[in-house]
């Protein structure tokens, strides 16, 4: 995944300059919820699109797809970049279609080919007839990019308008999810799992069990966060966990990613509360944005795992050199536990993610490093 | 993090947040290496050391970095040019300063610094082989809000808890550090190292207790060579031109001058944060152990500091870059990184260590705790412990790099060939540093200085078309893996033997003033002699020395004696002369010894000087006996028999110097005649 430099070269130096602190950002850790590194994401993209030089559509999806290459390749594990990537990408395919069907394109051509033969799993349609008959074959190198820059920056707003609603569309599903006298356990801290919960004890009474989350302690801010807004919380260590699960009516996480099988990559410690409540028959709930939707399989899970510094573990003046001490910051858990996922769309189940990821993904945007 | 970024937020309405980077540390630990490369540009796991520092300091919101550098400045200046730093570090503005005047010290550098007047607002001072993943933005914030209550509040220097005999520590490394508990004031900076005394009492000032009502006195902290500065220090600085070093004579001069500079120092100590030194192979070593195990995170070898790296973490602390040639049965066993382009061969392991790009390493090959820089071969079956090896180093098959050694650029290691630990080797020729990857052209060079070094390692060493000389560097101290004695520990044995040691050294300090003492009293003695003063102002002068240093009687007599004896022209005379003089010095002087022998302890102790000053001088050894007759035979009873006869029966007992004048014929006989005497008069008495 190295970065292309030469293709970087293509990109405005203000676009230089913004993705230059962005990974700066994102290697210091300074944003950390992926709602902000998404807006951010998408910020740069408005940018790029903005400040394009370029003269036809496939120079600007790749100007686009450089962009993201640099920015993903420098923080891997920040799945939610290559996403945002591929949505803007998608809107562009989206608007040049749009503007192709009206303008009356010409026959297909030898690289429509070569995209049908490399489809299989998901197409740009959402029916099967549509994907076998009439396959992607737009031929983005005699679009101009004038005519089509206005609607894909608009877009583009829309999109950011969007992600800023996210939490609130996944609460207004909370009354569906939760019900009256229930005992809901959660664990880390998420910013929609704690609208959603906040939601529901507008209309309903139920009861909270939460985590603690051990090393970074996420769960205690959960609980404080929760008992402010007059919810009746219970905070319990982690080993805990399968004992409560025989009390609990349903488990509601939050997710750092959304994976291609539906599998998760949420907070360490997610796959063995996914486990306790598969044991207890506990429905597991996520709650998760749609741009956390990532259409990777995982081939190698430690590739997105974060190993954080072993210092909450173990304190520095110990001086256990012989010790290791890893320290992840993320588990995998696969779709098999994921009962629902809540996205600001709606619920789905997991097996209806690739549904999801055909709408909102071109196929040929899957892997941002193949051209 | 949230914090940070409204920290960034606040600091941009203020000042714009400036740091200092001192670029060199003015010692020569990491000699060979650093002959031809900066210490802040050696790789620390397998990125330049400075990287780390400006990372952290970036990080923490500063905007403007100045590095401030003179040894191999030019190489510096490229290394920022080149290697795409700005755009990197993304959020700062980074200025090279090359010192126009030679600079020995971090003092020389700072009133440089002053001179250029870059510095505008409180500022980091950071020397440049640093690593931490401090937070900077609350230490900054908090040192203004410092400076809102102390206006004289120069320094606040960052520390960190570490115990006094952790193994990260520099070896001897022992700090004393005295704050004021309610506010963090810093009171006492000491290396106990240089206090020998303070081994197992610490002798504090009365006045730091009267400063606070809450002193600490800490032995548990590890200077993390951070501060936050104001731009007061600059100057401070600049007056005081003497100051060379900026723990050894800044801090105590600022906290030694209070009365007079009327300057405070802060102490800030770090709660989980990491931050550390790189101050010899030692603690390299440690630290790059520690950002391997990700103590520095998120400065980690995977957050790819550099352009073009692009290293992944794998299991059990593996770290890979890019495309690897690793062979099926090669083991990278556990906490190693290993750069691109590397090709290591079948059955080789690997553990605990930094490879760099593009090193070959062969079949069965063992690397253990060492670091090798880009390009390094290592042949089949070769032994790598605990040693760094820099770019393009050879070594041979089957031969052994043992521990502590340090192999500078280009050094070939023979076939077969076993070095000795805590051995330093250097490409022979300085120029021959530069003029890289040439070997096979330079054949003929090649033999000469194959031969040149013969002379000063030896050949056999470096075994068959070994290239290299032994060059001196820092103390096997403060090598890596010196096995360094424990400082404190529960073993009984350990204990007694450091309060052996530490008696000696008390008494090392005793024998020391007494010298002086002695000194001092002859001195005065001798100018009395030659002035021909009265023995009432000798004995007033030699009184106010003994009141002054409070010495007993004894310990001047110890001193007047020799100062009366040594003087006197006696060479070359015979022995009736040689006694007149020796009689009439007596009779003159006589009276101020006198005065000084009070006791029966006194005069034998003044029998035993006079028996040393005899022993000292063939002279009066010769006419021994007839000195003591005399001063026997005296009227003012200077010398009663009861002294000579106990000072005898001691002399007789131990090895003391006056066994020799015992054996003498002539003493022998007196001493005999006066036992005899003294006998008669024991039964006089009974009669």
């Amino acid at each position: 995944m190295a970065v292309d430099e030469e293709s970087l070269a293509g990109l405005s130096p203000a676009v230089q300059q913004e993705i230059g602190r962005f990974i700066a950002k994102l290697r210091r850790r300074q944003i950390s919820s992926s709602q902000d590194v998404a807006r951010k994401t998408l910020e740069i993209m408005r940018l790029t699109v903005a400040t394009a030089a370029s003269k036809d559509i496939s120079s600007l999806i790749e100007l686009i797809k450089a962009a993201g290459r640099a920015i993903v390749a420098s923080s891997p594990h920040e799945l939610t970049v290559g996403n945002m990537v591929r949505r803007v990408l998608q809107i562009v395919r989206e608007e040049t279609a749009d503007d192709g069907t009206k303008g009356g394109l010409s026959a297909p051509t030898v690289e429509g080919g070569e995209s049908t033969s490399a489809g299989g799993g998901g197409g740009s349609g959402p029916s099967l007839m549509k994907l076998l008959d009439a396959p992607d074959t737009t031929d983005y190198n005699r679009q101009p990019v004038k005519t089509v820059k206005s609607p894909i920056l608009e877009a583009i707003n829309e999109l950011i308008d969007e992600l800023s609603h996210v939490c609130s569309h996944i609460a207004e599903q909370a009354i569906e999810h939760i019900h009256a006298n229930e005992v809901i356990l959660t664990h880390g801290r998420d910013h929609a799992v704690e609208a959603f919960l906040k939601a529901a004890h507008k209309k309903r009474r139920f009861e909270v069990i939460v985590a603690e989350t051990a090393l970074s302690g996420a769960g205690r801010e959960t609980a404080v966060v929760l008992a402010d807004a007059g919810i009746s919380t219970t905070l319990i260590s982690d080993a805990a966990v399968f004992a409560m699960m025989a009390r609990v009516n349903k488990v509601i996480i939050g997710a750092h990613a959304v994976m291609a099988n539906g599998g998760l990559i949420a907070t360490a410690g997610s796959h063995l509360l996914a486990l306790a409540a598969q044991h207890a028959s506990v429905p597991f709930v996520a709650c998760a944005g749609l741009h956390k939707l990532t259409p990777i399989f995982l081939s190698n899970p430690e590739q997105f795992n974060v190993l954080l510094s072993p210092q909450p573990l173990l304190q520095y003046d110990e001086g256990l050199q012989g010790v290791h001490a890893p320290n992840p910051a993320f588990d995998l858990v696969p779709p098999e536990l994921v009962s629902l996922l809540v996205t600001n769309i709606g619920g789905n189940h997991p097996s209806y993610i690739y549904r999801l990821l055909s709408e909102y993904y071109h196929q040929e945007d899957h892997n941002l490093f193949v051209n | 993090m949230v914090k940070t970024k409204e920290k960034d937020g606040d600091l941009t309405q203020q000042d714009v947040l400036q740091a200092v980077v001192i670029a060199d540390s003015f010692v020569h630990h990491f000699r060979p290496i650093t002959f031809s490369v900066p210490k802040v540009l050696m790789p620390l796991c397998n990125v330049p050391m400075i990287e780390y520092t400006l990372e952290c300091l970036a990080a923490g919101g500063v905007q403007e970095i100045f590095i401030f550098c003179c040894v191999h400045a030019q190489l510096i200046e490229e290394y920022v040019r080149n290697s795409d730093l700005v755009r990197r570090l993304a959020t700062v503005a980074v200025h090279v300063l090359v010192s126009q005047a030679p600079c020995y010290s971090s003092g020389d550098a700072l009133r440089e610094i002053e001179a250029r007047g870059v510095i505008k607002s409180d500022f980091v001072l950071v020397p440049g082989d640093v690593v931490a993943n401090v937070a900077l933005g609350p230490l900054i914030a908090a040192h203004k809000k410092r400076r809102e209550v102390d206006r004289e509040a120069v320094i606040t220097t960052v520390m960190k808890r570490l115990s006094p005999n952790h193994v990260s520590r520099r070896a001897g490394e022992q700090m004393v550090v005295a704050l004021a508990g309610e506010t963090g004031r810093l009171l006492l900076y000491e290396d106990a190292n240089a206090h020998p005394e303070w081994q197992h009492k610490l002798r504090v000032p009365l006045a730091l207790l009267q400063d606070t009502d809450c002193l600490q006195i800490h032995r548990d902290l590890y200077d993390t060579h951070i501060d936050i500065c104001t731009p007061e220090l600059l100057v401070l600085v600049q007056d005081n031109f003497d100051w060379q070093d900026l723990r050894r004579d800044l801090i105590p001069g600022v906290l030694g001058q209070f009365e007079y500079l009327g300057k405070t120092i802060y102490t800030h100590i770090l709660s989980s944060e990491y931050a550390a030194r790189v101050h010899d192979p030692h603690t390299y070593d440690m630290i790059s152990r520690d950002i391997i195990q990700r103590w520095t995170f998120p400065i980690v070898p995977d957050a790819n500091l550099l352009p073009g790296c692009n290293y992944h973490l794998g299991r059990s602390g593996v770290y890979k870059e890019g495309r690897l040639a690793l062979a099926r049965s090669c083991e990278l066993q556990h906490n190693c990184i290993v750069g691109a382009g590397t090709s290591i061969g079948n059955a080789s392991k690997v553990c605990e260590s930094v490879i760099g790009r593009g090193c070959v390493i062969g079949e069965r090959v063992n690397i253990h705790g060492s670091y090798l820089f880009a390009g390094v071969t290592v042949e089949d079956g070769a032994s790598l412990v605990g040693c760094i090896l820099c770019e393009r180093v050879y070594v041979g098959r089957g031969a052994v790099v043992p521990k502590g050694s340090i192999l500078g650029p280009g050094v070939r290691v023979g076939e077969g060939a076993s070095l000795q630990p805590f051995v330093r080797l250097r490409l022979p020729v300085a120029e021959k540093v530069d003029e890289d990857d040439s070997f096979g052209d330079e054949d003929e060079d090649e033999e000469e200085e194959a031969g040149a070094e013969a002379a000063d390692a030896p050949p056999s060493t470096l075994g068959e078309g070994g290239l290299g000389v032994v060059c001196k560097g820092g103390h096997p101290a403060s090598s890596m893996r010196y096995d360094r004695p424990k400082l404190v520990g529960p073993v009984e044995g350990e204990l007694s033997e450091d309060e052996d040691d530490a008696e000696e050294d008390v008494n090392q300090v005793q024998v020391d003033e007494d010298a002086a003492f002695e000194e001092e009293v002859a001195d005065t003695v001798r100018r009395g002699v030659e002035n021909n003063h009265s023995v009432d102002n000798l004995a007033l002068e030699v009184n106010g020395l003994k009141f002054a240093q409070n010495r007993s009687f004894a310990d001047c007599i110890v001193a007047i004696v020799p100062a009366l004896l040594e003087e006197l022209p006696l060479s070359g005379k015979s022995k009736k002369e040689r006694l007149t003089e020796v009689k009439r010095c007596l009779n003159k002087w006589g009276a101020l010894l006198k005065r000084f022998t009070q006791t029966r302890s006194d005069q034998v102790e003044l029998m035993a000087v006079l028996a040393e000053t005899a022993v000292a001088s063939s002279d009066l050894s010769d006419i021994f006996e007839l000195i003591l007759n005399y001063v026997y035979e005296r009227d003012d009873d200077l010398l009663p028999e009861e002294a000579i006869l106990q000072w005898a029966d001691e002399a007789a007992k131990d090895d003391s110097t006056g066994r020799e004048l015992l054996e003498h014929p002539g003493t022998k006989k007196f001493l005999e005649w006066l036992r005899n005497a003294e006998e008669d008069d024991d039964e006089e008495d009974d009669d």
